[in-house]
């Protein structure tokens, strides 16, 4: 009888051996060490053991002030916000390669047209038309003799500083408008909304060409003001809905609960939360905005021909004789618009993982 | 002992809108007629099953809420309740029910708990950042927590981070939305201790939101059980628990599952006979328009929700 209890407690303690066993072996499996402190209680730096390790630095013969300080010097370092994107921007060798591309043009495009002499490239010169890639032509000449590889790059320029204008323009408008709208909501966002429907019903390419038509010297100020003008609504409304379902969680009331005022909780708690919508959306639109110059220069409502950009060499591809047998003159353009969208892009979904701690790869 | 929170007849409603010029039709009455008093010091648990005002009635306190009719004083101020601003903030603090989307998961703990204080007092990082462990060591968080973000934390430790929050600015009145719901049953008891530990040690006064009648008796002195907006009976923990009087109150203590199994098939019978009782006599416990009746004094401080004798 007592033999047979015995063996009944061998075995069961045995069982529980093998199960306590597999149990360290699967959570050593599953779980990296490193995540283990933050969600389990039981190793050791679970908060009782903590409390108590603390009891002991009390006795020491110090203050408060001084407990304090002695804790500082062990905390881990707080991270500053360029480094976390850095570090993502590193870990993430797609974005990493587009954003070497994407300096690279953007600094030899900048750099180079400080010395290019733009007159000079626009220049008719009738003694060197429609000429292929040769050593004095990079690229070759338009039906005009002028240089394609200098139209290239002042084009370039041109382009890129319209989209970032634009986009810096639009989307910095839209956001705070939308933002401002969602949070308040009633009637200042009854108002609010109203406006953006009279500007989204404005024909915003007819007013484009009238203006383009009726203004006679535009520059990439005024051009990139009146882009903006009309297509900040889009991202005023996106960012309005957002902002309206996020204001109903918790921790926004909290915020309210814990005393700050409106503008300090719609910058520092409700926006962070839309910075990778705002990232998104500002990608998109640098994307998109270059695009609607080049389309508009494509027509021949944006820059004239004295002025390149990639829209103005794109539309020398309308001639069926430049289209098929003159593909120096427009493909370069046509390659460097991909080029520029892609990179803008790559750059634009490592930002928006860095703005998550969750989708963080680094 | 000095009441620290009044709230005399509150009632918040919100208006039903519809018909073609989107005009006012009805009113939810959320909260319709609730007064209580909680003495300094002590916690005060609201009862009630889901949708019976027991969170409006905490809001509306704090100032989330507007507050349609009746009057909240708090250490004998009132508080306007336009439900647009947040009065006292330094004085009542608040609890949320839902530690996952009550704090901000693009802000470390540092910054989340040391919100109320730099709004409040000007410090330098330094002093902050000893304040914040402080508050840390006081809900029993590891030091190294001070940088992570809220999803490195289980449910339990994410409430403790709302908690210690809460008690930055050392407040007199908390809030407790159903502080322990969102959580794990083996989470619970960690949390609610040590919220009795801080209500203790820093002489709180606490207004405890829960549907779970065993929660609330391990938590509060005073008990208030609601129900549509109304409260049904008031009374001392001991009162609720040994004498209740209201049907509703009956049915819920009823409802509290027992880990004795030997008295499984009487408590089976006594759960069964009050919800007999409940099916067949609950509509005298109500007025006309299925409100609850008015409260009626048993003892001093017992006061239920019963139907006129005879």
């Amino acid at each position: 009888m007592v033999n047979e209890r015995d063996d009944k407690k061998r075995l069961d303690e045995e069982e529980n051996n093998t199960y306590k066993f597999n149990e360290e072996n699967e959570n050593n499996a599953h779980t990296p060490p490193e995540q283990r402190d933050a969600y389990s209680l039981d190793n050791k730096d679970s908060s009782e053991s903590k409390t108590l390790d603390m009891s002991v630095k009390a006795d020491l013969p110090h203050g408060a002030a001084g407990h304090g300080a002695l804790d500082m010097k062990n905390l881990p370092r707080s991270k500053p916000g360029w480094k976390i994107i850095f570090e993502e921007l590193v870990s993430d060798k797609l974005a990493l390669f587009s954003l070497i591309i994407l300096v690279i043009i953007t600094s030899y495009v900048f750099g180079l047209t400080m010395f290019l002499n733009q007159a000079a490239i626009v220049k008719v010169d009738l003694f060197a038309i429609n000429q292929p890639p040769n050593d004095d032509f990079r690229l070759g000449t338009d039906y005009g003799g002028r240089d394609i590889f200098g139209q290239l790059i002042i084009g370039t320029r041109n382009s890129l500083a319209i989209g970032f204008l634009v986009t810096a323009i639009s989307v910095g408008f839209g956001i705070v408008y939308g933002v401002v709208s969602g949070y308040f909501g009633g009637q200042i966002d009854n108002g609010m909304m109203r406006i953006v429907d009279f500007f989204m019903v404005l024909p915003f390419l007819m007013i484009i060409v009238v203006f383009v038509t009726i203004v006679p010297s535009y520059d990439i100020w005024t051009f990139s003001l009146i882009m903006a003008a009309f297509l900040w609504t889009g991202t005023a409304r996106l960012i309005r809905s957002v902002a309206m379902q996020e204001k109903e969680l918790d921790y926004i009331n909290a915020s309210r609960t814990l005393g700050s005022s409106n503008i300090k909780i719609i910058f520092t708690q409700l926006m962070p939360n839309l910075v990778g919508l705002i990232i998104v959306n500002g990608t998109l639109s640098l994307a998109a905005n270059i695009g609607i110059e080049s389309g508009l220069s494509f027509i021949g409502f944006g820059f004239p021909e004295n002025t390149p950009s990639l829209g103005t060499l794109m539309a020398y591809a309308i001639q069926t004789q430049t289209l098929q047998n003159r593909w120096w003159i427009w493909a370069p353009a046509a390659i460097l618009i991909l080029i520029l969208m892609l990179c803008v892009r790559n750059i634009g979904e490592a930002f928006r993982r860095a703005g998550d701690a969750r989708q963080r790869n680094a | 002992m000095k009441n620290l929170l009044e709230v005399k007849d509150l009632k918040v409603y919100y208006p039903i809108k519809g018909g073609f010029f989107n005009t006012v039709k009805d009113h939810v009455k959320a909260v319709d007629g609730v007064s209580l008093n909680i003495p300094e010091g002590t916690s005060y648990g609201l009862v009630g099953e889901s949708g019976s005002g027991k969170t409006t009635t905490g809001k509306a306190v704090i100032g989330l809420n507007h507050i349609t009719e009746g009057e909240i004083y708090f250490d004998g101020k009132a508080i306007s309740g336009s439900g647009k601003s947040v009065e006292n903030s330094q004085e009542i603090q608040m609890i949320f029910q839902d530690p996952y989307s009550s704090l901000n998961v693009r802000k470390r703990v540092f910054d989340i708990v040391s919100e109320p204080i730099r709004n409040y007092h000007k410090r330098t990082k330094n002093e902050l950042i000893a304040e914040v462990l402080d508050l840390l060591q006081k809900v029993g968080l590891p030091p190294g927590s001070l940088y992570k973000y809220p999803h490195e934390f289980s449910g339990g430790q994410r409430q403790r981070i709302g908690v210690a929050r809460a008690i930055a600015l050392n407040p007199k009145l908390i809030i407790a939305d159903e502080p322990v719901s969102a959580l794990d049953v083996s989470v619970q008891a960690q949390v609610l201790n040590f919220m009795q530990d801080i209500q203790q040690e820093l002489n709180l006064t606490m207004l405890f939101i829960a549907h779970d009648l065993g929660v609330v008796r391990h938590m509060c002195q005073h008990i208030g059980i609601m129900y549509q907006g109304r409260l049904v009976e008031e009374g001392t923990a001991e009162e609720i628990f040994n004498n209740p009087q209201h049907l509703y109150t009956k049915r819920l203590i009823a409802a509290i599952p027992d880990t004795n199994v030997d008295k499984i098939d009487e408590n089976l019978h006594i759960r069964q006979s009050v919800k007999e009782e409940y099916d067949q006599h609950f509509h005298e416990y109500l007025d006309e328009d299925g409100r609850a009746l008015p409260l009626i004094n048993i003892t001093a401080t017992h006061k239920a929700a019963l139907p006129a004798k005879g």
